[in-house]
This record gives C-alpha cells, sequence and structure tokens, in this order.
C-alpha cells in the first residue's frame, strides 16, 4: 500500500462537484438556440466525456427516405418531415426551416434516430429526429449516407 | 462452527452508489469477513431493491422499461460493490421470482391469520398522470409559514406537519399538474395488534440500547396499522387476486433477503433454507442497516415474520450516517461522493481502513474528514504497518536466501502479539472495530520500537552479527504477519499481497504457529 496523495483527493472533490452539475445539466432541457451562439466556431464545443461502447449501442441510427417534408403552420423553425424506414413511416419535427427548403428534400436520404423516445409537440408527435450537423440559422448540414444505401439499414 | 446469515440493506435501484451507502456494505463486508476468518459459515446476501413509483417514473423519464433500469443500476452497483472488494455471497433483485413467491405466501399468511383488512383512503392524486401522488411528489407552500417549494408531508422551514392537500397552491412533482383528491380501497397491515410482541422483541436484546428506547417512544404511544398497499400504476408485485393492487415497495423489500438466500440455497449444497428461516431455527440471523430504516427492520419486519410463522432476528444493527467534513453529503456543497468517483481516484482500501478506524457499536454519525482520512491512512498503515516489513525483508531476501531464523529468541514478545488476538477478536464480533483498529496499531507501534531498539541497519553493517540480523528481522516479519492476519478483514487485497509475500494463509487460528525456518518472498510495498 502506498501513501494517500492529498492532490488525489482534490481531484475527487472536483470531479465530484463535476459529476453533480453534469446531472443537473441532464435534468434541464437543452436550449440549442443558446448553444449555437455560444460556439459559433465549427467544432467549437468541447468533446463530451467519454462513454461506453454499450451506451452508444444504445442509439438506434436509422438510414431514412424522407417521403415528404412541409411547412408547419404557426411554426417558424420547424418542417414536418414524413421518413420512411423501408418498414414503417415515421413523422419527425425537425428545427431546420431557416436552413432548409421542403422541396429541396423531398426524395433525400438521411440519418434518424429511430427509438427515441416519442415526443409530444405543440403541432403533434415528433418520433424521433433526424441528424444535422451546424450552429444553427442557415448553417445546419443535414446527414446523408452514401449512394448505396437502403432505407432501415442501421448505422453503427 | 457456527451458521451465520448477514445482510445489508438493499440498496435502490433509480440511482449510484455512494460513499454514504458504503459505510454500511464496509461495516458488514468486515464483519462477515472476521467471521469467515474464524471458520464460521458465514453468509452474506443482498440484492437490489427494485421497485416503487421512484424506479417506474425514472424508467419513463430514460424512455426505457423499469426492466430495463433495474437491469441497469444492478449491473452498476454490483461493480461499485466488487471494487470496494465488498464479497457478497449472492446479489440477487426483489423483482424476482423467490420474491414475488415469498411476498405472496407471507401476504396470504398474514391474511389467513386475520391481519389484513382493508379501508378506504383519501389521497392526493395526478388528474394528468393519472397517478396516486405519495406525500413527498405534491410541492406547494407550507400553509403555516408560507415557505415555497416545500414536500406535501411537512415544512423544511417551520417544521409544520400537514396532509399534502392543506398545501397552498399544490402541484404534482411529476407532471405539474394540481392534484386532486381521489378515495381508494387500500390494504393495511395490523401492525397494532403487535403491540405486546413487539414490546417484548424490542427488548429481548436484539436491538442497540438507543435503539430499543426510541422505539419504546412510538410503542409507548401505540402502533398505526401499515398501509401496505398501493394501486396501478405501480412497478412491483401485483396482490393476489387483487387486480390494480400492488404491494408497497418496502412490503418486499425486506422479504428480498430470504429471496436471496434462496436463490443462493438452490445454487448450492452446503446452505439449507429452513435451517435459516424457519420458526426457531438456531442458526443465526443478523440485518446492518441505516438508522432511518429502524422501524421496517424492527417493528413491521419481526411482525410480518412471526406472523407467517418464520423465525426473527437475532439481531438488527443500525449504523448512523457519514457526513463530510462535518456536514451532511450535499449535492450542492459538492460533498456527494459517488463510489465511481471515488474509485477513479483513490484506493478502496483507504476508505474500508477509515470508515473501520471510526467504526463503533452505537449509532452515532460517522464523519469522513478528508484531511484526516489521508493522515490516518499515511500513518497507520503505511508510516507503521507496511514499513516494519520495508525495514526487515530486504535483509532476510538479500542475506538469507529469504530464509527466517529456524528459531524465534523473543517469545515473550511475539506471545503479545498472538495473545492480543482474543481481545481483538472480541472486538470484532461486538461491531467494536476502531477499538479494534486502535488495539492493532498499538501492536504496530510496539513492532517499531522494538526494530528501531534493534537498528537491522547497524547490525547489517557489523561483522560476524548475522544470525542476530535474522533474528531481529524474522521477529520483525513474524511481528508483520500477526498484525496482517488481525487487519484482514479490513484489508483483503493488502492481505492477499501479503500472504504471497509471507508465503502462508492468513487465518485466525493458524497465527499462534509463528513463522521459523520458513521462506518468504520478495517484499513489495
Amino acid at each position: 500500500m502506498t501513501r494517500v496523495d492529498l492532490k488525489k483527493i482534490d481531484v475527487m472533490m472536483e470531479a465530484s462537484k463535476e459529476a453533480v452539475a453534469a446531472e443537473m445539466q441532464l435534468g434541464k432541457k437543452p436550449d440549442s438556440e443558446k448553444q449555437a451562439e455560444q460556439s459559433n466556431l465549427p467544432g467549437g464545443e468541447a468533446i463530451a466525456p467519454e462513454i461506453e461502447f454499450d451506451d452508444f449501442a444504445k442509439v438506434d441510427l436509422r438510414v431514412a427516405l424522407i417521403k415528404n417534408a412541409e411547412h408547419v403552420d404557426g411554426a417558424k423553425k420547424l418542417l414536418k418531415l414524413t421518413l420512411d424506414l423501408g418498414t414503417e413511416q415515421k413523422q419527425v419535427f425537425s428545427g431546420i426551416k431557416s436552413a432548409y427548403q421542403p422541396e429541396d428534400l423531398v426524395g433525400k436520404l438521411t440519418v434518424m434516430v429511430a427509438n427515441l423516445k416519442p415526443r409530444k409537440m405543440k403541432f403533434g408527435m415528433s418520433e424521433g429526429m433526424v441528424l444535422a450537423a451546424g450552429p444553427g440559422g442557415k448553417e445546419i448540414w443535414l446527414l446523408e449516407p452514401h449512394e448505396g444505401a437502403q432505407p432501415g439499414m442501421r448505422i453503427m | 462452527m457456527r451458521k451465520i446469515l448477514v445482510t445489508s440493506a438493499l440498496p435502490y435501484a433509480n440511482g449510484p452508489i455512494h460513499l454514504g451507502h458504503l459505510l454500511e456494505y464496509i461495516q458488514t463486508d468486515i464483519w462477515v469477513r472476521f467471521q469467515k476468518s474464524r471458520g464460521e459459515q458465514c453468509t452474506y446476501v443482498c440484492a437490489d431493491d427494485a421497485h416503487g413509483t421512484a424506479i417506474m417514473l425514472r424508467a419513463e423519464k430514460e424512455g426505457i422499461t423499469p426492466e430495463q433500469l433495474i437491469e441497469r443500476i444492478s449491473t452498476e452497483h454490483q461493480q461499485d460493490f466488487s471494487d470496494f472488494l465488498i464479497a457478497f455471497d449472492n446479489y440477487h433483485s426483489t423483482h424476482s421470482p423467490e420474491n414475488k413467491a415469498f411476498s405472496t405466501s407471507i401476504y396470504e399468511a398474514c391474511l389467513a391469520d386475520g391481519k389484513i383488512e382493508t379501508r378506504r383512503i383519501t389521497q392526493a392524486f395526478d388528474p394528468e398522470k393519472e397517478l396516486f401522488l405519495a406525500d413527498r411528489f405534491v410541492i406547494g407552500t407550507c400553509p403555516k409559514c408560507k415557505a415555497e417549494g416545500q414536500y406535501g408531508d411537512n415544512c423544511e422551514v417551520c417544521s409544520a406537519t400537514y396532509n399534502p392537500m392543506d398545501l397552498i397552491n399544490p402541484k404534482s412533482a411529476i407532471s405539474g399538474a394540481t392534484p386532486i383528491e381521489k378515495d381508494s380501497e387500500h390494504f393495511f397491515f395490523k401492525l397494532s395488534e403487535f403491540s405486546e410482541f413487539l414490546k417484548d422483541w424490542t427488548r429481548s436484546g436484539a436491538l442497540q440500547p438507543q435503539i430499543a428506547n426510541k422505539l419504546a417512544e412510538w410503542l409507548d404511544a401505540g402502533l398505526q396499522d401499515w398501509d401496505i398497499s398501493r394501486d396501478a400504476p405501480y412497478f412491483g408485485f401485483e396482490i393476489p387476486n387483487q387486480p390494480g393492487k400492488y404491494f408497497y415497495v418496502w412490503l418486499d423489500a425486506p422479504i428480498g433477503y430470504m429471496a436471496s438466500f434462496k436463490n443462493l440455497c438452490d445454487q448450492r449444497d452446503d446452505l439449507n433454507f429452513d435451517d435459516y428461516w424457519k420458526a426457531g431455527a438456531e442458526t443465526e440471523l443478523y440485518h446492518f442497516i441505516g438508522k432511518d430504516i429502524v422501524n421496517f427492520h424492527a417493528l413491521f419486519w419481526p411482525a410480518m415474520l412471526s406472523c407467517a410463522n418464520y423465525r426473527t432476528p437475532t439481531a438488527v444493527h443500525a449504523h448512523g450516517f457519514v457526513t463530510v467534513n462535518g456536514k451532511k453529503m450535499s449535492k450542492s456543497r459538492g460533498t456527494f461522493i459517488k463510489a465511481r468517483t471515488y474509485l477513479e481516484h483513490l484506493d478502496p482500501e483507504y476508505l474500508r481502513y477509515y470508515f473501520a478506524a471510526k467504526l463503533t457499536s452505537h449509532v452515532d454519525d460517522l464523519d469522513l474528514n478528508l484531511e484526516d482520512f489521508a493522515q490516518r491512512v499515511n500513518s497507520d498503515l503505511v508510516g507503521k504497518v507496511v514499513n516494519i516489513a520495508s525495514r526487515c525483508a530486504g535483509f532476510i531476501t538479500k542475506r538469507f536466501d529469504g530464509k527466517l531464523a529456524a528459531e524465534c529468541q523473543e517469545a515473550e514478545l511475539l506471545a503479545k502479539f498472538t495473545d492480543a488476538g482474543d481481545e481483538i477478536a472480541a472486538l470484532y464480533e461486538a461491531r467494536e472495530f476502531g477499538k479494534a483498529v486502535r488495539k492493532i496499531m498499538e501492536l504496530a507501534d510496539l513492532a517499531n520500537q522494538y526494530i528501531d531498539e534493534k537498528a537491522p541497519w547497524v547490525v547489517a553493517k557489523e561483522e560476524g552479527k548475522d544470525a542476530e540480523l535474522q533474528q531481529i528481522c524474522s521477529n520483525g516479519i513474524n511481528m508483520f504477519r500477526q498484525l496482517l492476519t488481525y487487519l484482514a478483514p479490513i484489508l483483503p487485497s493488502m492481505v492477499e499481497k501479503s500472504e504471497a509475500f509471507l508465503n502462508v494463509k492468513l487465518t485466525w487460528d493458524a497465527r499462534t504457529e509463528l513463522l521459523l525456518d520458513h521462506s518468504i518472498n520478495k517484499f513489495k510495498p
């Protein structure tokens, strides 16, 4: 047995505070607009803490065909997307209106989180989310798989 | 050989293990390891406490089923325990077939004995989530002092107690909706009919005096019957023939001890369930718990057991809470330390030693003062105990080919070490770990004093004093061996390394035979 390193106690106490802060943060709803303002550099956000592979594997990502995209009455930021996963279709409200016109999207493939718990939004149920990069506003880029991928394929 | 079954309270499966939990598991594990090192048949079982509204809601929030949640948490809990060297003989779950069977049969026995009755009660109900709300799930303004954000049972500002619907502007903590009052039929265990039985049982020696006195106040004031049912939606076991009614989590939680043990008996030939649980069983049964759950273990539990014709516990051992640097563990103060966070930075045996050094058989709180923690571990374990081996082992290895002297010329001194074992054992047995540690450290001081006086590093440089050098160092090593034997329940990993170094198994009884003409291995501190 070796001596207790006092510095390590300090580090542990700091880590405990951070763990609590991270937990509190989790409880709050993310404010994507605010985050977009804070980090207007590409990749300006710090890499999130390390996770286990199992944690990643819980997220079921699928190739989705954008069957339909339309404006939503009264919604300033949202487009309503109908996504085809081969075996089923899902309706997703996505905050990409500032960067895309509905007609530009129909017929394209993209990536969606297929097992996200459906969420009741003001304009109806949203049954997942599509993946996009960028800080927001005009700078939103939807992900699109290389040619050949089929709707419903799992992405790992 | 004694036959002993030991339990620690079941951690709730909706959050991580933290240092407050660990006091209990470390305390219990030390006691169990002590019994095992003495050759007793001691079995240590535990389980995750996996039922209730909080778990149902948390799973819902995470978008998974309660079963998925409790499975994940159980894996995390077991990893934390195992890394803190807590050696359960079995770790099960209250959401198990065994537990369902026992909960059902115990309930049915109480029902047949006329100890269950139904009553209509009025409760706060969340109309949006369609769910009855426990008092803690209603939040509002205190009707007395007008403090905002108070729970539905009592005010943390003025300590007033009230019913949740008395709050001004009550809200459901789950949905934010305004709760309504609603009637429902509940099942009650008629605890009041066990008053005489419990007055005797709580004074039978099964409880610490402090606890028995506290319970006497309640017993004298008269016991209330215990509400053992909850309405759907609830994650738990449905009450037989009562659709939509579930056992309250605290009914099936202690039964989880039996379930975990049954699960173990089914895997082992040398354990028989009835030997440990049948009424009149002569084996010993101990529950280690925190002082906050005494009423469940020292009132409801023995009453239920006796009603269903099972044995009652030999004793219930309650401990106090952990404070950090003199204050209650708190998230906002940054003193809420998770087991995992600790493990990422510090050796689990440091904490095991520190808790042991401060534990008593009483119910007092235990302060983890981090400065004292470092100082204590460094001075006792590293400065005193490890130092003995460090100062002697090198000479034995280099000058005597790893061989200890063939005879001991300090028999009287060594006898002090072996003789102390009985007193130390009695202290462990009585859960006076702090006193045991003090006694062991007195011996360590004695050993260091001996080495200081004999100064082997001086003798080593003198011509023709090889035999003397070997004597001194062999005595030092033998004393180190005694100390590690006594510390074994507290420091399992250090003991394992020492066994490799000393080339001998460290058991309580074997200690009386000194290591003479015995080969040891190289010492790695």
